[in-house]
């Protein structure tokens, strides 16, 4: 019951203009939408795990000095 | 003309986050060639006010009201409002906070303006400010203009700015006491809880290591929470992990968890499912070990180990130990 009604209806069209909404006022402009481009570069070190851990704790201590 | 960064605290406690608002406001301002001031509410706010008054800054504004003690969107829009016909700002800055999350649309709408949220870079083009913004957990960016009349509103997404590239220098602090009456605010804060005993802010951590399903096992989690410990970090996971209860879910990372931006992120055994990524790719350092070395991980990564974690991590920790 009621799932048919709906096609009956009448679809009323309403603009932001009739509705009081003023959409170029809001202040801001949609300018330009795309895939961010890739900016990192990546340090990856190789050897055994003995030697790209010590590698990694070397570098995180004295380049990024995070630790 | 002018940039006017505002500020977060809480109980007299900046919100870390204000600090990355006020850089990002200063260079904004020295792009475009105008002043910069910075902004902070709340009652007795005066020692907060300043510790502004060190940095390099047209003015600071301490807006007192004893109504602003405890966080109300009705208080601070109206506060915030009366500012804004008070001090002509062309841009408001604000840090993308839950609660700058709660007010800022209210605050905008109630000018007709669009508030752009969740900024992570802008630039200067003719003479007008352009903002990025991503669409789709980060999948897209978009380029927003501010066009038209001032003033605009923008958010800025955690660790999209640096906190110590604020510029120092001397201010003079100017107390403004905005009109609130008790009847304009409809809701009464509560005191504040967290939702759990064993509450973990992931938001404050400076180092976080976090696991992701390449762990394999529950009990494996030991082996990470030792890394940690060795770095004096928190141990934080991807949703995997928290759905699988391996984890508590306030240890989750990503668009479902908690957003951070600690100085190192240490990432074991994640992939980098996007949810994740944009959860802490404003991290300053980030470190991945994985094994699979096209892991969309890498691409947000500062410095990568391709290997079996189980062979690496313990390797990590006798070597964190020996360099501390």
């Amino acid at each position: 019951m009621g799932i048919k009604k709906p096609k009956s209806k009448e679809v009323r069209r309403v603009t932001a203009e009739s509705l009081g909404v003023l959409a170029a006022a809001s202040g801001i402009a949609l300018e330009r939408i795309y895939l961010p481009e890739r900016t990192k570069h990546t340090q990856l070190f190789d050897g055994s795990p003995k030697e790209a851990a010590a590698k990694l704790v070397e570098k995180l201590k004295f380049e990024a000095r995070v630790i | 003309m002018s940039v006017l960064a505002i500020l977060e605290q809480r109980s007299g406690q900046w919100n870390r986050m204000s600090f990355e608002t006020l850089a990002a406001a200063q260079q904004l301002a020295k792009e475009l060639g105008v002043t910069v001031s910075a902004a902070v509410l709340g009652h007795g706010v005066e020692t907060l006010a300043n510790e502004l008054a060190t940095k390099q800054l047209a003015k600071v504004y301490a807006v007192e009201h004893e109504l602003l003690q405890d966080y109300t969107p009705d208080a601070y829009c109206a506060a915030l409002a009366q500012a804004i016909d008070q001090f002509h700002p062309a841009i408001l800055l604000f840090p993308h906070t839950y609660q700058v999350r709660d007010f800022l649309p209210k605050l905008a709408t109630a000018r007709r303006r669009v508030a752009v949220s969740d900024v992570v870079a802008h630039r200067v083009d003719g003479g007008s400010v352009i903002l990025v913004r991503q669409l789709f957990q980060g999948k897209v960016s978009a380029d927003i203009r501010l066009t038209g009349e001032s003033p605009h509103f923008a958010s800025l997404q955690a660790g999209a700015y640096r906190a110590d590239q604020v510029a120092e220098g001397t201010s003079t602090v100017e107390v403004v006491h905005p009109s609130i009456a008790p009847a304009q605010i409809r809701t009464a804060p509560r005191e504040l809880f967290r939702e759990s005993q064993r509450a973990v802010d992931l938001g404050s951590a400076e180092i976080i290591v976090s696991v992701g399903r390449g762990i394999k096992e529950a009990e494996n989690i030991a082996l990470v929470q030792q890394l940690a410990d060795a770095l004096g970090g928190e141990l934080a996971a991807s949703r995997p992990i928290c759905d699988a209860g391996w984890l508590p879910m306030e240890r989750q990372v990503g668009s479902s968890g908690q957003t951070v931006a600690p100085k190192l992120y240490l990432a074991v055994g994640i992939s980098g499912a996007i949810q994740h990524l944009v959860g802490m790719k404003g991290s300053r350092t980030i470190v991945a070990i994985n094994k699979d070395a096209e892991a969309p991980i890498f691409e947000v990564a500062d410095y990568g180990i391709v290997g079996d974690l189980f062979q690496v991590v313990p390797e990590l920790i006798a070597e964190v130990k020996k360099a501390k």
